[in-house]
Protein backbone atom coordinates (compact mmCIF):
# COMPACT_ATOMS: atom_id res chain seq x y z
CA UNK A 1 0.00 0.00 0.00
CA UNK A 2 2.67 2.42 1.07
CA UNK A 3 4.65 1.82 -2.06
CA UNK A 4 1.67 2.61 -4.27
CA UNK A 5 1.11 5.86 -2.46
CA UNK A 6 4.70 6.82 -3.02
CA UNK A 7 4.45 6.03 -6.70
CA UNK A 8 1.48 8.34 -7.06
CA UNK A 9 3.32 11.00 -5.15
CA UNK A 10 6.36 10.62 -7.36
CA UNK A 11 4.26 11.09 -10.43
CA UNK A 12 2.67 14.21 -8.99
CA UNK A 13 6.06 15.64 -8.19
CA UNK A 14 7.34 14.76 -11.64
CA UNK A 15 4.41 16.44 -13.34
CA UNK A 16 4.81 19.60 -11.24
CA UNK A 17 8.49 19.62 -12.15
CA UNK A 18 7.84 19.40 -15.86
CA UNK A 19 5.10 21.99 -15.54
CA UNK A 20 7.53 24.37 -13.89
CA UNK A 21 10.11 23.81 -16.57
CA UNK A 22 7.61 24.61 -19.29
CA UNK A 23 6.44 27.72 -17.52
CA UNK A 24 9.96 28.99 -17.01
CA UNK A 25 10.80 28.33 -20.63
CA UNK A 26 7.72 30.31 -21.48
CA UNK A 27 9.43 33.39 -20.06
CA UNK A 28 11.57 33.39 -23.19
CA UNK A 29 8.77 34.38 -25.50
CA UNK A 30 7.41 36.83 -22.97
CA UNK A 31 3.98 38.14 -23.70
CA UNK A 32 1.47 35.43 -24.28
CA UNK A 33 0.69 32.90 -21.65
CA UNK A 34 -2.80 32.49 -22.99
CA UNK A 35 -5.46 34.43 -21.15
CA UNK A 36 -3.98 36.05 -18.09
CA UNK A 37 -6.77 36.60 -15.66
CA UNK A 38 -7.40 40.21 -14.75
CA UNK A 39 -6.83 39.11 -11.17
CA UNK A 40 -3.08 39.15 -11.64
CA UNK A 41 -3.12 42.76 -12.75
CA UNK A 42 -4.46 43.71 -9.34
CA UNK A 43 -1.91 46.11 -7.81
CA UNK A 44 -1.86 44.17 -4.51
CA UNK A 45 -0.85 40.97 -6.23
CA UNK A 46 1.70 42.91 -8.24
CA UNK A 47 3.25 44.46 -5.13
CA UNK A 48 3.27 41.10 -3.36
CA UNK A 49 4.97 39.34 -6.26
CA UNK A 50 7.53 42.09 -6.73
CA UNK A 51 8.45 42.27 -3.04
CA UNK A 52 8.74 38.50 -2.59
CA UNK A 53 10.81 38.09 -5.74
CA UNK A 54 12.97 41.10 -4.95
CA UNK A 55 13.83 39.83 -1.46
CA UNK A 56 14.74 36.44 -2.91
CA UNK A 57 16.78 37.76 -5.81
CA UNK A 58 18.59 40.03 -3.41
CA UNK A 59 19.23 37.43 -0.73
CA UNK A 60 19.95 34.29 -2.73
CA UNK A 61 23.45 35.34 -3.87
CA UNK A 62 24.30 36.14 -0.26
CA UNK A 63 22.84 32.86 0.96
CA UNK A 64 25.00 31.12 -1.63
CA UNK A 65 28.10 33.03 -0.58
CA UNK A 66 27.26 32.11 3.02
CA UNK A 67 26.84 28.43 2.16
CA UNK A 68 30.12 28.39 0.27
CA UNK A 69 31.92 30.10 3.15
CA UNK A 70 30.34 27.63 5.52
CA UNK A 71 31.48 24.74 3.30
CA UNK A 72 35.01 26.16 3.22
CA UNK A 73 35.08 26.46 7.00
CA UNK A 74 33.80 22.91 7.35
CA UNK A 75 36.45 21.45 5.09
CA UNK A 76 39.49 23.63 5.63
CA UNK A 77 39.32 25.09 9.12
CA UNK A 78 40.06 22.61 11.87
CA UNK A 79 38.41 22.74 15.26
CA UNK A 80 41.71 23.60 16.92
CA UNK A 81 42.19 26.63 14.69
CA UNK A 82 38.72 27.91 15.44
CA UNK A 83 39.24 27.46 19.14
CA UNK A 84 42.35 29.59 18.87
CA UNK A 85 40.32 32.46 17.42
CA UNK A 86 37.60 32.14 20.04
CA UNK A 87 39.03 32.18 23.56
CA UNK A 88 37.40 29.91 26.17
CA UNK A 89 36.24 32.92 28.17
CA UNK A 90 32.60 33.44 27.26
CA UNK A 91 32.71 37.21 27.45
CA UNK A 92 35.80 37.54 25.25
CA UNK A 93 34.37 34.98 22.88
CA UNK A 94 31.21 37.09 22.52
CA UNK A 95 33.25 40.27 21.98
CA UNK A 96 35.29 38.62 19.24
CA UNK A 97 32.16 37.14 17.70
CA UNK A 98 30.54 40.59 17.47
CA UNK A 99 33.43 42.00 15.47
CA UNK A 100 33.99 39.01 13.19
CA UNK A 101 31.64 40.58 10.66
CA UNK A 102 34.35 43.11 9.85
CA UNK A 103 36.29 40.26 8.21
CA UNK A 104 33.33 38.17 7.00
CA UNK A 105 30.75 40.68 5.77
CA UNK A 106 27.89 38.32 5.02
CA UNK A 107 24.40 39.79 5.35
CA UNK A 108 21.84 38.58 7.86
CA UNK A 109 20.56 35.80 5.61
CA UNK A 110 23.92 34.29 4.74
CA UNK A 111 25.45 34.51 8.15
CA UNK A 112 22.94 32.30 9.94
CA UNK A 113 24.47 29.48 7.92
CA UNK A 114 28.02 30.55 8.79
CA UNK A 115 27.08 30.85 12.49
CA UNK A 116 25.60 27.37 12.42
CA UNK A 117 28.83 26.02 10.99
CA UNK A 118 30.89 27.82 13.65
CA UNK A 119 28.70 26.34 16.40
CA UNK A 120 29.02 22.89 14.87
CA UNK A 121 32.78 23.33 14.85
CA UNK A 122 32.72 23.76 18.59
CA UNK A 123 32.73 27.53 18.99
CA UNK A 124 31.18 28.51 22.33
CA UNK A 125 27.48 29.40 22.08
CA UNK A 126 28.27 32.97 23.14
CA UNK A 127 30.79 33.53 20.30
CA UNK A 128 28.60 31.96 17.62
CA UNK A 129 25.50 33.87 18.70
CA UNK A 130 27.32 37.19 18.98
CA UNK A 131 28.64 36.70 15.46
CA UNK A 132 25.20 35.83 14.17
CA UNK A 133 23.52 38.83 15.77
CA UNK A 134 26.15 41.52 15.26
CA UNK A 135 27.85 40.75 11.96
CA UNK A 136 25.01 41.94 9.68
CA UNK A 137 25.38 45.37 11.29
CA UNK A 138 28.99 45.67 12.42
CA UNK A 139 30.55 45.26 9.00
CA UNK A 140 32.03 47.77 6.55
CA UNK A 141 29.16 47.69 4.04
CA UNK A 142 26.38 48.33 6.54
CA UNK A 143 28.36 50.99 8.38
CA UNK A 144 29.06 52.81 5.13
CA UNK A 145 25.45 52.67 3.95
CA UNK A 146 24.29 53.97 7.33
CA UNK A 147 26.74 56.87 7.06
CA UNK A 148 25.46 57.76 3.60
CA UNK A 149 21.79 57.37 4.49
CA UNK A 150 22.08 59.71 7.46
CA UNK A 151 24.21 62.31 5.64
CA UNK A 152 27.37 61.32 7.53
CA UNK A 153 25.81 61.85 10.94
CA UNK A 154 28.33 60.15 13.21
CA UNK A 155 26.14 59.89 16.27
CA UNK A 156 23.58 57.76 14.44
CA UNK A 157 26.28 55.43 13.17
CA UNK A 158 28.02 55.21 16.55
CA UNK A 159 24.64 54.70 18.22
CA UNK A 160 23.86 51.85 15.87
CA UNK A 161 27.21 50.15 16.37
CA UNK A 162 27.13 50.58 20.14
CA UNK A 163 23.56 49.40 20.56
CA UNK A 164 24.31 46.38 18.37
CA UNK A 165 27.50 45.54 20.21
CA UNK A 166 26.04 45.86 23.69
CA UNK A 167 22.89 43.92 22.86
CA UNK A 168 24.74 41.19 20.95
CA UNK A 169 27.19 40.63 23.81
CA UNK A 170 24.47 40.80 26.47
CA UNK A 171 22.13 38.43 24.63
CA UNK A 172 24.83 35.91 23.82
CA UNK A 173 26.00 35.86 27.45
CA UNK A 174 22.42 35.45 28.67
CA UNK A 175 21.83 32.55 26.31
CA UNK A 176 25.27 30.96 26.40
CA UNK A 177 24.24 28.42 29.04
CA UNK A 178 22.05 26.73 26.45
CA UNK A 179 23.93 23.91 24.83
CA UNK A 180 22.65 21.56 22.18
CA UNK A 181 20.66 24.31 20.50
CA UNK A 182 21.01 23.21 16.89
CA UNK A 183 18.24 21.36 15.14
CA UNK A 184 19.08 17.83 14.13
CA UNK A 185 20.18 17.97 10.54
CA UNK A 186 18.90 15.10 8.48
CA UNK A 187 20.27 16.52 5.27
CA UNK A 188 23.85 15.92 6.35
CA UNK A 189 23.53 12.21 5.80
CA UNK A 190 26.86 11.72 4.14
CA UNK A 191 28.98 14.39 5.75
CA UNK A 192 31.61 11.84 6.48
CA UNK A 193 31.68 10.29 3.10
CA UNK A 194 35.39 10.49 2.52
CA UNK A 195 35.25 9.21 -1.04
CA UNK A 196 34.52 12.76 -2.06
CA UNK A 197 37.29 15.17 -2.95
CA UNK A 198 37.70 18.36 -0.94
CA UNK A 199 36.02 20.53 -3.58
CA UNK A 200 33.17 18.08 -3.84
CA UNK A 201 32.73 18.14 -0.10
CA UNK A 202 32.61 21.95 -0.02
CA UNK A 203 29.94 21.99 -2.69
CA UNK A 204 28.08 19.14 -1.12
CA UNK A 205 27.77 21.08 2.13
CA UNK A 206 26.91 24.24 0.25
CA UNK A 207 24.15 22.46 -1.65
CA UNK A 208 22.62 20.97 1.50
CA UNK A 209 22.65 24.36 3.17
CA UNK A 210 21.16 26.05 0.13
CA UNK A 211 18.30 23.61 -0.28
CA UNK A 212 17.58 23.66 3.44
CA UNK A 213 17.80 27.41 4.05
CA UNK A 214 16.36 28.29 0.65
CA UNK A 215 12.92 27.08 1.61
CA UNK A 216 12.95 29.02 4.88
CA UNK A 217 14.05 32.09 2.95
CA UNK A 218 11.11 31.67 0.56
CA UNK A 219 8.67 31.37 3.47
CA UNK A 220 10.22 34.44 5.10
CA UNK A 221 9.99 36.45 1.91
CA UNK A 222 6.34 35.49 1.50
CA UNK A 223 5.56 36.65 5.05
CA UNK A 224 7.38 39.94 4.49
CA UNK A 225 5.60 40.35 1.15
CA UNK A 226 2.19 39.94 2.77
CA UNK A 227 3.02 42.58 5.34
CA UNK A 228 4.47 45.04 2.83
CA UNK A 229 1.42 44.67 0.62
CA UNK A 230 -1.34 45.05 3.15
CA UNK A 231 -0.14 47.22 5.98
CA UNK A 232 0.58 50.90 5.82
CA UNK A 233 3.75 52.27 7.40
CA UNK A 234 2.01 55.52 8.23
CA UNK A 235 -0.12 53.69 10.77
CA UNK A 236 3.01 52.82 12.72
CA UNK A 237 4.23 56.37 12.80
CA UNK A 238 0.85 57.66 13.89
CA UNK A 239 0.77 55.14 16.74
CA UNK A 240 4.17 56.03 18.11
CA UNK A 241 3.25 58.91 20.39
CA UNK A 242 5.93 58.94 23.08
CA UNK A 243 9.56 57.91 23.41
CA UNK A 244 8.96 54.40 24.71
CA UNK A 245 6.22 53.70 22.18
CA UNK A 246 8.25 55.11 19.31
CA UNK A 247 11.10 52.67 20.01
CA UNK A 248 8.65 49.80 20.39
CA UNK A 249 6.75 50.55 17.18
CA UNK A 250 9.88 51.03 15.13
CA UNK A 251 11.16 47.69 16.39
CA UNK A 252 7.95 46.00 15.26
CA UNK A 253 8.25 47.74 11.91
CA UNK A 254 11.85 46.56 11.54
CA UNK A 255 10.74 43.00 12.19
CA UNK A 256 7.84 43.11 9.75
CA UNK A 257 9.57 44.87 6.85
CA UNK A 258 12.44 42.32 6.63
CA UNK A 259 14.90 44.58 4.87
CA UNK A 260 18.49 43.69 4.16
CA UNK A 261 20.84 45.29 6.69
CA UNK A 262 22.74 46.82 3.79
CA UNK A 263 19.65 48.87 2.92
CA UNK A 264 17.56 49.42 6.01
CA UNK A 265 19.33 52.66 6.93
CA UNK A 266 17.86 54.36 3.87
CA UNK A 267 14.38 53.38 4.90
CA UNK A 268 15.05 54.39 8.51
CA UNK A 269 16.27 57.81 7.42
CA UNK A 270 13.02 58.41 5.57
CA UNK A 271 11.15 58.51 8.90
CA UNK A 272 12.08 62.13 9.31
CA UNK A 273 10.03 62.93 12.39
CA UNK A 274 10.86 59.93 14.54
CA UNK A 275 13.34 60.23 17.46
CA UNK A 276 16.86 59.11 16.53
CA UNK A 277 16.99 56.23 18.96
CA UNK A 278 13.79 54.73 17.61
CA UNK A 279 15.42 54.70 14.17
CA UNK A 280 18.51 53.07 15.65
CA UNK A 281 16.32 50.46 17.36
CA UNK A 282 14.70 49.83 13.96
CA UNK A 283 18.12 49.28 12.40
CA UNK A 284 19.27 46.97 15.20
CA UNK A 285 16.12 44.88 15.70
CA UNK A 286 15.52 44.37 11.96
CA UNK A 287 18.72 42.53 11.04
CA UNK A 288 18.69 40.57 14.31
CA UNK A 289 15.14 39.23 14.18
CA UNK A 290 13.09 40.25 11.15
CA UNK A 291 10.57 37.77 9.76
CA UNK A 292 12.92 36.32 7.17
CA UNK A 293 15.80 35.91 9.62
CA UNK A 294 13.52 34.47 12.32
CA UNK A 295 12.28 31.83 9.93
CA UNK A 296 15.90 31.06 9.04
CA UNK A 297 16.59 30.71 12.79
CA UNK A 298 13.74 28.26 13.10
CA UNK A 299 15.36 26.18 10.35
CA UNK A 300 18.63 26.17 12.28
CA UNK A 301 17.85 26.04 15.99
CA UNK A 302 15.48 24.11 18.19
CA UNK A 303 12.09 25.76 18.69
CA UNK A 304 12.50 26.57 22.36
CA UNK A 305 15.80 28.24 21.73
CA UNK A 306 14.46 30.32 18.83
CA UNK A 307 11.73 31.58 21.11
CA UNK A 308 14.21 32.49 23.85
CA UNK A 309 16.47 34.18 21.32
CA UNK A 310 13.71 36.30 19.77
CA UNK A 311 12.34 37.37 23.15
CA UNK A 312 15.76 38.33 24.49
CA UNK A 313 16.67 40.28 21.35
CA UNK A 314 13.41 42.20 21.37
CA UNK A 315 13.48 43.19 25.04
CA UNK A 316 17.21 43.90 25.23
CA UNK A 317 17.02 46.29 22.30
CA UNK A 318 13.82 47.82 23.65
CA UNK A 319 15.32 48.49 27.09
CA UNK A 320 18.61 49.81 25.70
CA UNK A 321 16.82 51.83 23.04
CA UNK A 322 14.47 53.48 25.51
CA UNK A 323 17.39 54.16 27.86
CA UNK A 324 19.17 55.71 24.89
CA UNK A 325 16.33 58.09 24.11
CA UNK A 326 16.44 59.42 27.66
CA UNK A 327 20.22 59.62 27.99
CA UNK A 328 20.94 60.85 24.50
CA UNK A 329 18.06 63.36 24.41
CA UNK A 330 17.94 62.75 20.69
CA UNK B 1 12.34 5.24 -14.75
CA UNK B 2 14.14 4.77 -11.45
CA UNK B 3 15.68 8.22 -11.56
CA UNK B 4 12.35 9.98 -11.05
CA UNK B 5 12.08 8.45 -7.61
CA UNK B 6 15.37 9.83 -6.41
CA UNK B 7 15.68 12.84 -4.19
CA UNK B 8 18.92 13.75 -5.93
CA UNK B 9 17.08 14.16 -9.19
CA UNK B 10 14.68 16.71 -7.74
CA UNK B 11 17.46 18.54 -5.98
CA UNK B 12 19.28 18.86 -9.28
CA UNK B 13 16.08 19.91 -11.03
CA UNK B 14 15.35 22.59 -8.44
CA UNK B 15 18.83 24.02 -8.75
CA UNK B 16 18.55 23.91 -12.53
CA UNK B 17 15.24 25.79 -12.57
CA UNK B 18 16.69 28.48 -10.32
CA UNK B 19 19.70 28.77 -12.64
CA UNK B 20 17.34 29.22 -15.58
CA UNK B 21 15.28 31.77 -13.70
CA UNK B 22 18.28 33.86 -12.61
CA UNK B 23 19.75 33.66 -16.10
CA UNK B 24 16.53 34.70 -17.82
CA UNK B 25 15.81 37.62 -15.50
CA UNK B 26 19.39 38.79 -15.91
CA UNK B 27 19.54 38.33 -19.68
CA UNK B 28 16.19 39.97 -20.40
CA UNK B 29 16.90 42.94 -18.13
CA UNK B 30 13.92 42.06 -15.94
CA UNK B 31 16.20 41.92 -12.92
CA UNK B 32 16.24 45.69 -12.64
CA UNK B 33 12.55 45.66 -11.81
CA UNK B 34 13.53 43.94 -8.57
CA UNK B 35 17.00 44.94 -7.43
CA UNK B 36 19.48 47.78 -7.73
CA UNK B 37 21.89 47.41 -10.63
CA UNK B 38 24.78 47.69 -8.19
CA UNK B 39 23.89 44.20 -6.99
CA UNK B 40 23.99 42.58 -10.42
CA UNK B 41 27.57 41.34 -9.91
CA UNK B 42 26.32 39.45 -6.84
CA UNK B 43 23.55 37.90 -8.89
CA UNK B 44 26.13 36.79 -11.45
CA UNK B 45 28.28 35.39 -8.66
CA UNK B 46 25.23 33.58 -7.25
CA UNK B 47 24.47 32.20 -10.68
CA UNK B 48 28.03 30.90 -11.00
CA UNK B 49 27.90 29.26 -7.56
CA UNK B 50 24.60 27.59 -8.48
CA UNK B 51 26.10 26.39 -11.76
CA UNK B 52 29.00 24.86 -9.89
CA UNK B 53 26.62 23.22 -7.43
CA UNK B 54 24.71 21.83 -10.37
CA UNK B 55 27.75 20.52 -12.24
CA UNK B 56 29.17 18.86 -9.15
CA UNK B 57 25.76 17.44 -8.36
CA UNK B 58 25.62 15.80 -11.79
CA UNK B 59 29.16 14.47 -11.46
CA UNK B 60 28.32 12.88 -8.16
CA UNK B 61 25.03 11.54 -9.37
CA UNK B 62 26.19 7.99 -10.00
CA UNK B 63 28.65 7.71 -7.15
CA UNK B 64 26.17 7.98 -4.36
CA UNK B 65 23.64 5.81 -2.79
CA UNK B 66 20.46 7.59 -3.71
CA UNK B 67 17.61 8.28 -1.38
CA UNK B 68 14.03 8.10 -2.56
CA UNK B 69 11.91 11.19 -2.44
CA UNK B 70 9.57 11.58 0.51
CA UNK B 71 6.49 13.72 1.04
CA UNK B 72 8.48 16.14 3.16
CA UNK B 73 11.24 16.65 0.63
CA UNK B 74 8.80 17.06 -2.27
CA UNK B 75 7.05 19.77 -0.29
CA UNK B 76 10.31 21.60 0.15
CA UNK B 77 10.95 21.56 -3.60
CA UNK B 78 7.51 23.01 -4.18
CA UNK B 79 8.24 25.80 -1.67
CA UNK B 80 11.57 26.53 -3.35
CA UNK B 81 9.94 26.77 -6.75
CA UNK B 82 6.80 28.64 -5.71
CA UNK B 83 8.25 32.15 -6.25
CA UNK B 84 9.25 31.27 -9.80
CA UNK B 85 5.75 30.06 -10.56
CA UNK B 86 4.37 33.25 -9.02
CA UNK B 87 6.51 35.44 -11.28
CA UNK B 88 5.68 33.44 -14.39
CA UNK B 89 1.96 33.59 -13.72
CA UNK B 90 1.66 37.16 -12.42
CA UNK B 91 4.25 38.71 -14.79
CA UNK B 92 4.79 41.73 -12.56
CA UNK B 93 5.56 45.12 -14.03
CA UNK B 94 6.93 47.77 -11.69
CA UNK B 95 5.73 48.85 -8.26
CA UNK B 96 2.38 50.61 -8.59
CA UNK B 97 1.22 53.76 -6.80
CA UNK B 98 -0.53 51.63 -4.20
CA UNK B 99 2.89 50.82 -2.74
CA UNK B 100 3.74 54.52 -2.56
CA UNK B 101 0.67 55.15 -0.44
CA UNK B 102 1.41 52.24 1.90
CA UNK B 103 5.00 53.28 2.37
CA UNK B 104 4.41 56.99 2.82
CA UNK B 105 5.94 59.38 0.28
CA UNK B 106 9.08 61.25 1.37
CA UNK B 107 9.30 64.82 0.22
CA UNK B 108 12.73 65.24 1.77
CA UNK B 109 15.95 63.47 0.89
CA UNK B 110 19.54 64.11 1.86
CA UNK B 111 21.67 61.11 1.07
CA UNK B 112 23.15 62.25 -2.21
CA UNK B 113 26.32 64.07 -3.13
CA UNK B 114 25.12 67.52 -4.06
CA UNK B 115 28.37 68.58 -5.76
CA UNK B 116 27.99 65.75 -8.28
CA UNK B 117 24.64 67.11 -9.34
CA UNK B 118 25.99 70.63 -9.69
CA UNK B 119 29.00 69.51 -11.69
CA UNK B 120 27.09 67.13 -13.93
CA UNK B 121 26.16 68.23 -17.41
CA UNK B 122 22.45 68.73 -17.13
CA UNK B 123 20.39 68.43 -20.27
CA UNK B 124 18.04 71.26 -21.10
CA UNK B 125 14.64 71.10 -22.72
CA UNK B 126 14.15 74.63 -23.94
CA UNK B 127 14.40 76.74 -20.82
CA UNK B 128 13.72 73.75 -18.52
CA UNK B 129 16.46 71.87 -16.69
CA UNK B 130 15.98 68.10 -16.90
CA UNK B 131 16.35 66.84 -13.33
CA UNK B 132 15.03 63.78 -11.58
CA UNK B 133 13.11 63.85 -8.31
CA UNK B 134 16.08 62.69 -6.26
CA UNK B 135 18.29 65.46 -7.67
CA UNK B 136 15.71 68.11 -6.93
CA UNK B 137 15.14 66.93 -3.36
CA UNK B 138 18.89 66.81 -2.75
CA UNK B 139 19.33 70.35 -4.07
CA UNK B 140 16.45 71.61 -1.94
CA UNK B 141 18.07 70.15 1.16
CA UNK B 142 21.67 71.16 0.49
CA UNK B 143 21.77 74.06 -2.00
CA UNK B 144 18.26 75.54 -2.08
CA UNK B 145 19.47 78.67 -3.91
CA UNK B 146 20.40 76.51 -6.92
CA UNK B 147 16.85 75.30 -7.43
CA UNK B 148 14.46 77.88 -5.96
CA UNK B 149 12.57 79.61 -8.74
CA UNK B 150 14.22 77.62 -11.54
CA UNK B 151 12.28 76.08 -14.44
CA UNK B 152 12.55 72.30 -14.39
CA UNK B 153 11.38 69.27 -16.37
CA UNK B 154 10.73 66.18 -14.22
CA UNK B 155 9.41 62.71 -14.89
CA UNK B 156 7.39 60.51 -12.55
CA UNK B 157 4.01 58.95 -12.00
CA UNK B 158 0.89 60.64 -10.71
CA UNK B 159 -0.23 60.08 -7.14
CA UNK B 160 -3.49 61.88 -6.32
CA UNK B 161 -5.15 62.32 -2.96
CA UNK B 162 -8.67 63.67 -3.50
CA UNK B 163 -7.46 67.21 -4.10
CA UNK B 164 -8.33 68.73 -7.44
CA UNK B 165 -5.65 71.42 -7.64
CA UNK B 166 -2.54 69.40 -6.94
CA UNK B 167 -0.95 65.95 -7.02
CA UNK B 168 2.33 64.34 -6.01
CA UNK B 169 4.81 63.33 -8.69
CA UNK B 170 6.48 60.13 -7.49
CA UNK B 171 9.49 57.93 -8.32
CA UNK B 172 10.69 54.97 -6.28
CA UNK B 173 14.26 55.05 -5.01
CA UNK B 174 15.85 51.63 -4.59
CA UNK B 175 18.86 50.97 -2.40
CA UNK B 176 19.06 47.19 -2.55
CA UNK B 177 15.79 45.75 -3.74
CA UNK B 178 12.14 46.58 -4.30
CA UNK B 179 11.37 45.68 -0.68
CA UNK B 180 13.24 48.78 0.44
CA UNK B 181 11.92 51.03 -2.35
CA UNK B 182 11.24 54.46 -0.91
CA UNK B 183 8.79 56.64 -2.78
CA UNK B 184 10.22 60.12 -3.32
CA UNK B 185 7.72 62.77 -4.25
CA UNK B 186 7.31 66.41 -5.19
CA UNK B 187 4.08 68.32 -4.93
CA UNK B 188 2.83 69.66 -8.24
CA UNK B 189 0.27 72.47 -8.48
CA UNK B 190 -1.83 71.91 -11.59
CA UNK B 191 -5.32 73.19 -12.16
CA UNK B 192 -6.39 70.28 -14.37
CA UNK B 193 -5.32 67.58 -11.93
CA UNK B 194 -8.80 66.09 -12.18
CA UNK B 195 -8.13 65.07 -15.77
CA UNK B 196 -5.00 63.09 -14.88
CA UNK B 197 -5.38 59.42 -14.14
CA UNK B 198 -3.84 57.86 -11.05
CA UNK B 199 -0.53 56.06 -11.72
CA UNK B 200 0.10 57.35 -15.26
CA UNK B 201 3.61 58.48 -16.17
CA UNK B 202 3.96 62.18 -16.95
CA UNK B 203 6.57 64.79 -17.58
CA UNK B 204 6.00 68.00 -15.68
CA UNK B 205 7.36 71.32 -16.96
CA UNK B 206 7.23 74.20 -14.53
CA UNK B 207 8.83 76.42 -11.97
CA UNK B 208 10.26 74.87 -8.82
CA UNK B 209 9.67 76.82 -5.61
CA UNK B 210 10.62 75.99 -2.08
CA UNK B 211 7.87 76.27 0.49
CA UNK B 212 8.58 75.33 4.11
CA UNK B 213 11.68 73.41 3.08
CA UNK B 214 9.82 71.35 0.50
CA UNK B 215 9.79 71.81 -3.26
CA UNK B 216 6.59 72.62 -5.09
CA UNK B 217 6.37 72.71 -8.85
CA UNK B 218 3.97 75.15 -10.41
CA UNK B 219 3.17 73.24 -13.56
CA UNK B 220 3.03 75.10 -16.86
CA UNK B 221 2.67 72.02 -19.00
CA UNK B 222 2.13 68.33 -18.37
CA UNK B 223 2.75 65.66 -21.00
CA UNK B 224 1.84 62.02 -20.71
CA UNK B 225 4.89 59.82 -21.34
CA UNK B 226 5.85 56.19 -21.53
CA UNK B 227 7.19 54.52 -18.43
CA UNK B 228 10.99 55.00 -18.64
CA UNK B 229 13.26 51.99 -19.12
CA UNK B 230 14.92 52.71 -15.78
CA UNK B 231 11.70 52.63 -13.80
CA UNK B 232 13.38 53.24 -10.47
CA UNK B 233 15.95 55.72 -9.27
CA UNK B 234 19.05 54.23 -7.71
Amino acid sequence: MKKEKENVLNRIVLITGVFFLLLVLNLWNSGNLGVIPQLFKNPRIQVFTIVVTAILLEAIPFILIGTLLSGLIEVFVSEEKIKKVFPPNRFLSAVIGSFLGVIFPVCSCGNVIVAKRLLKKGVDTSGGLAYMLASPIINPITIFSTLVAFSYSLHIVMGRILLTFISAVAISLMLSKNKDILKEDTAEYCTHNHNLSKTERIFHHAENDFLLMGRYLVLGAIAAGIFQTFISREVFIALSGNKVLSVFMMQILGILLSLCSFADAFVASSFVNMPSFSKIAFMVTGPMMNITVSILYSGTFKKRFVLKLLISVFFTVLILGVAGTFIGRM
Amino acid sequence: MEVFKKRDFYQALTIFIWILFLFITLATGKLQAYINKRFFPFTILGLLILLMLFVIKLKRFKKEEKENITIQSSLSFIVLLFPILLVVVVRPGSLPGLAAGKRGISQEFAGENVMEILKAQIEMEGQYKKLNIKQILTLVKNKPEEIDGKPVAVEGFVFKQNVSEKFILVRFLITCCAADATPLGIEVLYSNTGELKQDIWVKVYGQCRIEEGKPVIIAEEIKETQQPTDVYLY
